[in-house]
């Protein structure tokens, strides 16, 4: 399967990537959509934001700061599978680590477009004319990146993992504290939408 | 050359032909969980309401974002907008 049509798939069609078969080429696709989106939130957009406004107001390139959300970003990012991991070797799921970082890593297109639209609107607020119907879109996109991610989250869980119903609300609650505990320390450095 | 069988041997053929075959108990259910799990390449048995979001996960996040941001716009008003903006910063 060549890697366009990982990618095709993981958005389109989903149930012939994110399951427990040995996909060809699905972690070198989930890799680059990782670091594709925290290089995005982390370096590129900082620096488009930086030029288009600095001759507008007083600001300053922190770029020592935009490597910590990056490297900080990806830490959660291995955090994140390897709690999934253990949560897994735990209930005794017969699960491999790779097969968790390359489907969690699919699970990253649409925090990936979510970043792209916030940045979009920092960037180009001229784009949100501010109106009840423009809010009606935007919210709609927001959300709708939200429960996609949640999906993702159900498919990781259901078809890779193979979690029962118990099972699954112990890995949640579990997750749930971390996550927060991620989010939390993402915003303190700066991470506006959150990577996980 | 041509045997000719016996009437008896005959009918005991016959018998045996019309006999239904049982399989053992649980065979049929081994095999068709078998025959699902090899049809669904995920290995998994889904209910019909997950394959139905599993399957165009987009088509069922659009569907719940906009009925949302529908509601929300219907009961906020112009507050929409204006939290919106809260949560841009």
């Amino acid at each position: 399967m060549n890697i366009l049509n990982i990618l095709y798939q993981s958005i389109f069609a989903p149930l012939g990537v994110v399951n427990r078969e040995n996909v060809k080429g699905r972690l070198q696709v989930s890799v680059v959509i990782v670091l594709l989106t925290t290089l995005f939130g982390s370096i590129i957009a900082p620096v488009i934001y930086f030029y288009t406004i600095r001759n507008k107001y007083e600001i300053n390139l922190d770029i020592g700061n935009m490597f910590l959300r990056l490297s900080l970003s990806i830490i959660t990012w291995l955090a994140a599978c390897t709690l999934l991991w253990l949560m897994a070797k735990i209930f005794s799921k017969g699960i491999e680590f790779g097969q968790i970082v390359s489907t969690w890593g699919l699970s990253y297109i649409p925090n990936f477009l979510c970043i792209v639209l916030y940045e979009l609107l920092l960037i180009k607020p001229e784009i949100y004319s501010g109106n009840g119907f423009s809010a009606f879109i935007l919210s709609s996109f927001f959300i709708m990146f939200l429960v996609w991610k949640a999906i993702y989250y159900f498919m990781i869980m259901k078809l890779v993992i193979h979690t029962t119903l118990g099972e699954f609300f112990v890995i949640t609650a579990v997750l749930a504290i971390v996550f927060s505990v991620f989010m939390v320390i993402g915003f303190r450095v700066g991470i506006q939408v959150p990577m996980l | 050359m041509i045997e000719i069988m016996d009437d008896r041997e005959l009918e005991k053929m016959i018998k045996t032909v019309d006999i239904e075959v049982v399989p053992p108990e649980g065979l049929k259910e081994k095999l068709l969980a078998r025959v699902r799990d090899v049809d669904d390449k995920t290995g998994s048995i889904m209910t019909p309401f997950e394959r139905f979001i599993f399957e165009k996960p987009l088509r069922t996040a659009c569907s719940i974002s906009f009925t949302i941001s529908g509601l929300l716009w219907a009961i906020m008003g112009s507050g929409l907008t204006k939290l919106l903006i809260g949560m841009i910063g």
